[in-house]
């Protein structure tokens, strides 16, 4: 867990990689918004009040499909709560003065809280999380604008390849935590459980049952999971005491 | 969206993210044992998130070219390449098979 090797740090052009994906997503979330007849100030209010372009979505969804907006509310608010549980991972992980954490809270997202859960320290875990939450905040915001202003500029984000993006991110700052026992059986059995439940729950809930994945996976002793463990049936276990006691 | 529906929206989502923030993370501070549950938590909901946006389209579980773009993706990861480089690998691998019509 105490391995930050996945995030070495992140580059101006990592940032901007990470600003662009979110700014497209950005635009494609407003021009959504506008097209089932919201007015321009709303949009543009939601994208930083409500901060969750997964819950617009998912509002526009049950909109377009002929819903009322009481059940698009309630799609909205299920598919953003866990945000809840991701302002809940980061609340002890380096101290926040109460401004902090209200701002940390409302833009979270899960690549920055992935970073930040899995950087070494706190103070890495905080440089990690305003990097990554603040360039994506920045694309989300710009591009909602362009989205509210000129309409959908970038056409199918889906024949950009945008919809691997993000979870290619969310790869990537997670990969070091998967090399614990523990960790990786609660990234395995979180992703099993929210795919298997995606035809029968309603949208946003597989994610909070996934959740209970960690209840499961914290009986798992932390240790090294790696290839090399599984050949040599080695891993890092504590040399013999007759070893230990040799001068 | 109406401002009223946007002001529940936004009400709601503050009010589910205060919780987390200042209820439930502050037990945690207070409870030891609850220490590697927190940690474990937010693994298990990104690697949820992951998997849906990965193998699902709507309520549907689904195999398409983003699987072909994550997993060249995963090579950038493993290589430990740098974020710009898996985001331009996972987008280019995704948008090449689109194209060429191999999957969906």
């Amino acid at each position: 867990m105490q391995d930050s090797e996945a995030v070495r740090g992140l580059g101006p052009a990592d940032l901007v990689a990470l600003a662009a994906a979110s700014m497209a997503v950005g635009v494609a979330v407003s021009a959504i918004m506008i097209d089932i007849g919201t007015s321009p100030a709303v949009v543009m209010l939601a994208t930083v009040t409500a901060f969750s372009g997964s819950g617009e979505l998912a509002f526009a969804a049950v909109i377009l499909s002929g819903g009322s907006v009481a059940a698009g509310l309630v799609s909205a608010l299920l598919v953003s709560s866990r945000f809840g549980l991701m302002a809940m991972s980061i609340a002890n992980r380096w101290p926040m003065t109460v401004w902090e954490r209200i701002a940390a809270m409302q833009i979270s997202g899960e690549p920055a809280v992935a970073a930040a859960v899995t950087a070494g320290d706190p103070r890495t875990a905080r440089r990690l999380y305003w990097q990554i939450a603040g360039a994506m905040g920045v694309g989300w915001v710009l591009g909602s604008a362009v989205g509210v202003a000129v309409g959908n500029v970038i056409g199918n984000t889906r024949s950009i390849g945008l919809d691997a993006v993000f979870p290619a991110v969310l790869l990537g700052t997670v990969a070091a935590a998967l090399r614990s026992r523990d960790t990786a059986a609660a990234a395995v059995l979180g992703g099993v459980i929210a795919v298997v439940l995606v035809p029968f729950a309603p949208a946003g809930v597989p994610f909070l049952v996934a959740a209970l994945a960690a209840i499961v996976a914290s009986r798992v002793p932390a240790g090294p999971l790696g290839l090399r463990d599984l050949v040599t049936g080695r891993g890092r276990r504590p040399a013999p005491p007759s070893q230990q006691e040799l001068p | 969206m109406s401002l009223l529906a946007l002001a529940i929206l936004s009400a709601g989502n503050a009010i589910t993210r205060a919780i987390g923030m200042f209820v439930l993370g502050r037990r945690a501070a207070v409870n030891p044992r609850w220490t590697k549950l927190m940690a474990l938590v937010p693994i298990a909901v990104v690697a949820a998130v992951f998997a849906v946006q990965t193998f699902t389209s709507r309520d549907q579980i689904v195999f398409d070219a983003r699987v072909a773009g994550v997993a060249a993706a995963s090579i950038a990861v493993w290589r430990r390449a740098p974020m710009v480089l898996v985001v331009i690998v996972a987008a280019g691998v995704t948008a090449g098979v689109r194209a060429l019509h191999l999957a969906g």
